[in-house]
């Protein structure tokens, strides 16, 4: 009868053991590199946020100068556009309007700002009347063709006038990019929104901000 | 027994004029095989500053149809739009052609897209009123509605 005593039962247990903990070993290393987080490719939006140096020098309804300064310790919430826009400025104004409207009183930490493109026919006067429609609250800020430009490119805003057909010199409309742009508190970019982004989840995003439960 | 018969003349009022604002009341149209539904316009700003109007339209025949004009006497002028994005910039451009109806289609006018865009205002649109809309379709001809005046930043025809 073969020997088959302890020294070479303990080798082949001990030959099992290291093959079986090898194993195992693969088995985690397989699942660590199918688990482990795919690193964060910036999206659009956040690319356009980080390039973005939040400054403006504008003018306020009633004639005085502002910087974005003027508004630290509130959340400001920005819209590019033009009162004589039938379809998108108001449907922004809108959500920025309802927005206001969902938070109730934390509303109060926010500052919306809507910047006017067409700094020709949009005076204070006309801004005030035009963003009155949608919230009191929103502030329309316009300033000479220079302050607007300057502010259009801090925010990386692109905007042209396109006549209209048979239209005299006051007839165009704008094209505009039409992002909502998040300055926290202390004037840093926080976010911005496209045009696309519905009320709700505009209002979510907010909530969290402002340590509500969305 | 007077105060019975007023009340009672005073219903009958209410009846008389409920009914043809009920009628009036058009959340439906139809011109041929096209059925319009759901008119809506957003309350002007002022009347320097164009407005729009919106609506749902179906074309429940075989042969396709366009929208070309539409004529109100509220604006001075009326076009179809369109929004679009490109490359994150809004354009809004004057549909060349008109509107498309497809046989079998629906086709809606709403904000971020189509709309009628109402130009040269000669009275503000206010909101809660009526305004008068003239369609023209290329193949069904001419419809005339009303459309329900809402808020400046309403997105849509009910509140």
């Amino acid at each position: 009868m073969p020997d088959t005593s302890s020294p070479f039962r303990r080798a082949r247990l001990i030959l099992w053991g290291i093959l079986f903990a090898m194993g195992v070993g693969v088995l985690a290393y397989q699942l660590w590199l199918i688990n482990r987080p795919v690193p964060a490719v910036p999206t659009a939006q956040e690319a356009l946020r980080a390039s973005i140096t939040p400054e403006f020098t504008l003018l306020n309804a009633q004639g005085g100068t502002v910087t974005a300064d003027s508004f630290k310790g509130k959340w400001m919430m920005i819209f590019f556009g033009y009162t004589h826009c039938p379809d998108v400025c108001p449907t922004t104004l809108n959500t920025v309007a309802e927005t206001l409207a969902e938070l109730g009183e934390a509303a109060a930490q926010v500052q919306p700002l809507f910047i006017s493109v067409d700094p020709q026919r949009d005076t204070a006067q006309q801004l005030a009347d035009y963003t009155a429609a949608f919230d009191p609250r929103i502030l329309g800020l316009t300033g000479s063709e220079d302050q607007i430009k300057a502010a259009s490119r801090a925010f990386k805003v692109y905007f042209r006038k396109v006549p209209e057909k048979d239209g005299g010199p006051d007839d165009y409309s704008v094209d505009h990019t039409a992002f909502l742009y998040l300055v926290n508190p202390e004037g840093d970019m926080d976010a911005v929104f496209s045009f696309h982004d519905e009320v709700d989840k505009v209002v979510a995003e907010m909530k969290r901000r402002l340590g509500q439960t969305p | 027994m007077t105060h019975l018969l007023r009340r009672l003349a005073a219903l009958v009022a209410l009846l008389v004029l409920a009914g043809p604002a009920g009628a009036m009341d058009m959340a439906e149209s139809k011109l041929g095989d096209l059925t319009v539904q759901k008119p809506w316009a957003r309350a002007s700003i002022g009347t320097d500053r164009p407005s729009a109007a919106f609506m749902v339209i179906t074309n429940g025949g075989g042969t396709d149809d366009r929208l070309t004009a539409v004529t109100t006497e509220i604006a001075g002028k009326a076009e179809l739009h369109k929004t679009s994005m490109d490359n994150g910039v809004m354009k809004m451009r004057e549909v060349e052609g008109g509107i498309i109806v497809p046989a079998g289609a629906t086709v809606e006018l709403k904000p971020k897209d189509l709309h009628i865009m109402l130009m040269g205002l000669k009275a503000p649109l206010v909101e809660g009123e009526m305004v008068t809309l003239t369609l023209t379709f290329e193949k069904a001809g001419t419809l005339t509605l009303k459309a329900m005046i809402m808020k400046a930043g309403a997105t849509s025809h009910s509140h």
